[in-house]
């Protein structure tokens, strides 16, 4: 919420400061949230910025879980960086970066407050997400039935979503 | 940790990576705070000061001088703000409380007794 509030008042093409940054270092204005092909491109670089903090702190447990004797074990092997990578920390950190996925996945197909607080959908529907359209299809135009259809299909198409990442990035094995 | 040495490299060669490499990282973070710090910043300013430096930075673009306090004086001692904390602690609060009540119950439920549909909501796949 308070994150939408900054970016907004950022983003704005004449005021904002990161158009104030990028003639600083003397590239172009840009029109951000005004315009129908970067308000969405706007939208979702806020909402990196803002995730960066949680996700960062889960993923850092997860490397910091990882044995350091078997990182040391396959040096004495004479395993170079990219083969402990490979062969050692993405696959010690797969439960981690699954939930991550997982997690993130459902928290941004239910992605409303950003949309609300800084485009409300536009210009011209380019930032209207499916939360929105709930949103305003049960609050602006009282029409709950056909809201409540799309929170139902979109709950379905979650499920999916990530039943299938459980499906193909699940690893069983204990060390 | 140390990893072992590679081909070895001339030491001005390893300390200018290092410090490319070091330097990137420092602007990386300094881009993320701005925000951040922009916001604080703003809250120090009367309300025609906010977009002042905006865009056409200056070293005044991120501090805020000639601030004033008047903003927190308000929020203080002036405004409703008291009652909005209050709602806000009550709501937190009880949250926290009634959410480890109920949700530890549940825990336990699933962690000490077998019961037909148990796996479905605890197994990651199904």
């Amino acid at each position: 919420m308070v994150a939408s509030i900054i970016w907004k008042l950022m983003y704005n093409p004449d005021s904002g400061l990161v158009n104030g940054l990028l003639i600083a270092v003397s590239l172009p204005a840009q029109t951000f949230l005004t315009s129908t092909s970067q308000a969405m491109a706007s939208v979702m670089g806020m909402v990196v910025w803002k995730g960066v903090g949680y996700w960062m702190v889960i993923l850092l447990a997860g490397l910091k879980d990882i044995p350091e004797g078997i990182q040391e074990a396959a040096i004495v092997d004479g395993a170079g960086p990219s083969r402990r990578f490979f062969s050692i920390t993405f696959p010690l950190l797969s439960p981690t970066l699954l939930f991550v996925v997982v997690a993130d996945t459902v928290i941004n197909f239910l992605l409303f407050v950003p949309v609300y607080v800084m485009t409300q959908g536009g210009p011209s529907e380019s930032t209207t997400l499916l939360m929105f359209e709930v949103y305003r299809n049960a609050f602006v135009y009282t029409r709950f039935g056909y809201a409540a259809a799309i929170s139902t299909t979109l709950l379905l198409v979650i499920a999916v979503a990530v039943t299938v990442q459980m499906r193909f990035l699940r690893v069983e094995f204990e060390y | 940790m140390r990893v072992p040495a590679g081909p070895p490299r001339p030491a001005a060669t390893r300390l200018l990576r290092g410090g490319v490499f070091y330097a990137a990282l420092v602007g990386i973070a300094l881009l993320s705070a701005i925000p951040l710090i922009w916001a604080i910043t703003s809250s120090l300013r009367p309300d025609d000061e906010i977009f002042r430096y905006t865009t056409r930075l200056s070293w005044k673009t991120l501090l805020p001088i000639g601030g004033t306090f008047q903003n927190f004086r308000e929020i203080l001692f002036e405004d409703r703000f008291a009652r909005f904390f209050g709602n806000s602690v009550f709501v937190a609060g009880s949250t926290i409380l009634l959410g480890l009540f109920v949700n530890s119950l549940a825990a336990f439920g699933f962690a000490r007794f077998v019961f037909r549909g148990r796996s479905c909501c605890l197994r990651w796949s199904w």
